[in-house]
């Protein structure tokens, strides 16, 4: 597990003779074990926050520090599951949940860390078929579960239900919580969908123009009920904030 | 569509031919010197065969063939994922590839004869040079069109250069690099063949001129119907290999590739 300390943390990007303020001076403390969720409108910056905690971005300004539990300054593993599946058209469904370990260990030791992810994701029957031969929802629990095997300290998502329908992605939110309950890692999670955002999140981080607008601690059991007035409380709160309604 | 039935239409068009041949010998629509009866060139094949003239240039010829496209594979393979995976060096060799690729191998073989004499070594280069631009073009368009996606997420589990390398662009860049070797295959065959109708003592090319020189036209229709089905035959090898090693691939129309 591993938590993280942002201060004043920014990003710019050149596009041709202008600069873009990506992110600007976000400054949040993410604790051990927690379930963050970042939400935001397209364009507010999100998954270039994620991507600067992923170290897939160079931060301008600012600080990132990485702490154990016990406080001490870390350097984490960490786990990224894209916004697309992103699995190695080469690769069969089980080739690729190893993909994250599979260079370092022998084929037996990869088989007994696999084989509990495919069947934790209820993939065992499509371990040797190609990612075209899987649908959206699959293709995605692949992915996950690649980033499972890779057993990260914490993992970071970048909208990874997207392009999910409507059901595919009511289920894989369900299982989202399940394995945030038994796996304990800490996760951040980014997402445009308020609903999503309030399904999963402890704590909310609204982001509008590249700054954190509003933190929001959402205290209620696992698994929510999107009509109990605590969650509607917290999404009139969400869409206030973001100006829309 | 099935792969026999595919085969069998493939077969139409030269039985057409074959019988048109026929019956223009039988009914002397041609000078039988000009084209020799379908039974004269049998016996000369058989002949042929029987003596080991044809199997003594045939596999003087492969060889030459596959040992030029083995030393154009280690050259082109490594300088091209050199390049792929530096792309900042692209300037400095980029003129200088762009007019090499356009001189056609044989335009280049007086000054090898010049520099080498008429040994093995001309002949061998003139393969190189005409297997060594479509693997290495293949070869950089696959290194350097993998998707930064997926090398992004080689990079999120910790990846190195070299890792990366192995174990992201490399895969998606072999069925590219597939096309680019069934390519040279092709090319090498033709230079070759080319090469040894100008200076060689061996090999199909020279038993073609070799025929020419005894007035043996039946001679010369054996030579180009065996380098025809010589290449046919290694080239579908070459693809049953490759479906083989990318096996994620459905069966494509045939591509054509980068030269």
């Amino acid at each position: 597990m591993a938590g993280v300390e942002l201060s004043h943390l920014s990003k710019q990007f050149v596009l041709g003779r202008q600069l873009l303020d990506a992110v600007q001076d976000v400054t949040a403390t993410i604790a051990h074990g927690s379930f963050t969720v970042i939400v935001g409108k397209s364009g507010c910056g999100k998954t270039t926050l994620l991507r600067l905690l992923g170290g897939l971005e160079e931060k301008t300004t600012g600080q990132i520090q990485w702490t154990d539990v016990e406080n001490q300054q870390i350097r984490p593993k960490i786990g990224f599951v894209f916004q697309e599946p992103r699995l190695m058209p080469w690769l069969t469904v089980y080739e690729n949940t190893a993909f994250s370990v599979d260079r370092f260990l022998t084929p037996a030791a990869v088989e007994s860390i696999v084989c509990p992810v495919l069947q934790l994701l209820g993939l065992e029957t499509f371990r040797t078929a190609y990612p075209t031969q899987l649908s959206g929802g699959m293709a995605q629990r692949v992915a996950l579960g690649r980033t499972l095997c890779y057993d990260p300290d914490l993992i970071l998502m970048d909208e990874p239900f997207g392009a999910l329908d409507y059901f595919t992605r009511k289920k894989m939110q369900r299982e989202m919580v399940d394995l945030f309950m038994t796996q304990k890692k800490t996760l951040i999670f980014v997402t445009h969908d308020v609903t999503e955002a309030i399904y999963l999140g402890q704590k909310i981080l609204v982001m509008d123009a590249g700054k954190i607008v509003r933190e929001i601690p959402v205290e209620m059991p696992y698994p929510r009920d999107a009509t109990t007035t605590t969650f509607l409380r917290v999404q009139q709160e969400i869409l206030e904030v973001l100006g829309g309604f | 569509m099935n792969i026999h039935s595919k085969l069998f239409k493939g077969l139409y068009i030269p039985i057409i031919i074959f019988f048109g041949w026929m019956a223009g010998s039988h009914f002397s629509w041609w000078n039988a010197y000009i084209i020799p009866p379908p039974t004269e060139v049998a016996a000369a094949f058989v002949n042929a065969v029987n003596d080991g003239t044809l199997a003594k240039h045939l596999i003087v010829s492969i060889y030459r063939v596959f040992a030029g496209f083995g030393f154009a594979l280690l050259l082109a393979f490594p300088f091209a994922v050199l390049l792929g995976m530096n792309k900042e060096w692209n300037p400095y060799v980029h003129t200088v590839l762009e007019c090499l690729r356009h001189i056609p191998p044989l335009a280049t073989i007086p000054i090898l004869i010049l520099w080498f004499g008429i040994g093995e070594l001309p002949k061998l280069l003139i393969v190189i040079m005409a297997t060594f631009f479509p693997i290495f073009f293949n070869t950089l368009h696959g290194v350097g069109s993998c998707d930064i996606k997926w090398v992004e997420v080689g990079k999120s589990f910790g990846m190195n250069r070299r890792e990366i390398f192995r174990y992201v662009v490399f895969p998606s860049s072999l069925p590219s690099i597939l096309v680019g070797m069934r390519l040279g295959l092709g090319y090498s065959w033709r230079a070759l063949v080319g090469a040894e109708l100008i200076a060689a003592s061996s090999g199909i090319g020279y038993m073609i001129l070799d025929a020419e020189q005894l007035s043996r036209p039946d001679l010369v229709i054996i030579g180009i119907l065996t380098i025809g089905i010589m290449g046919t035959l290694i080239d579908w090898g070459f693809f049953m290999l490759a479906n083989k090693l990318v096996p994620w691939k459905e069966e494509e129309e045939t591509d054509y590739g980068r030269s």
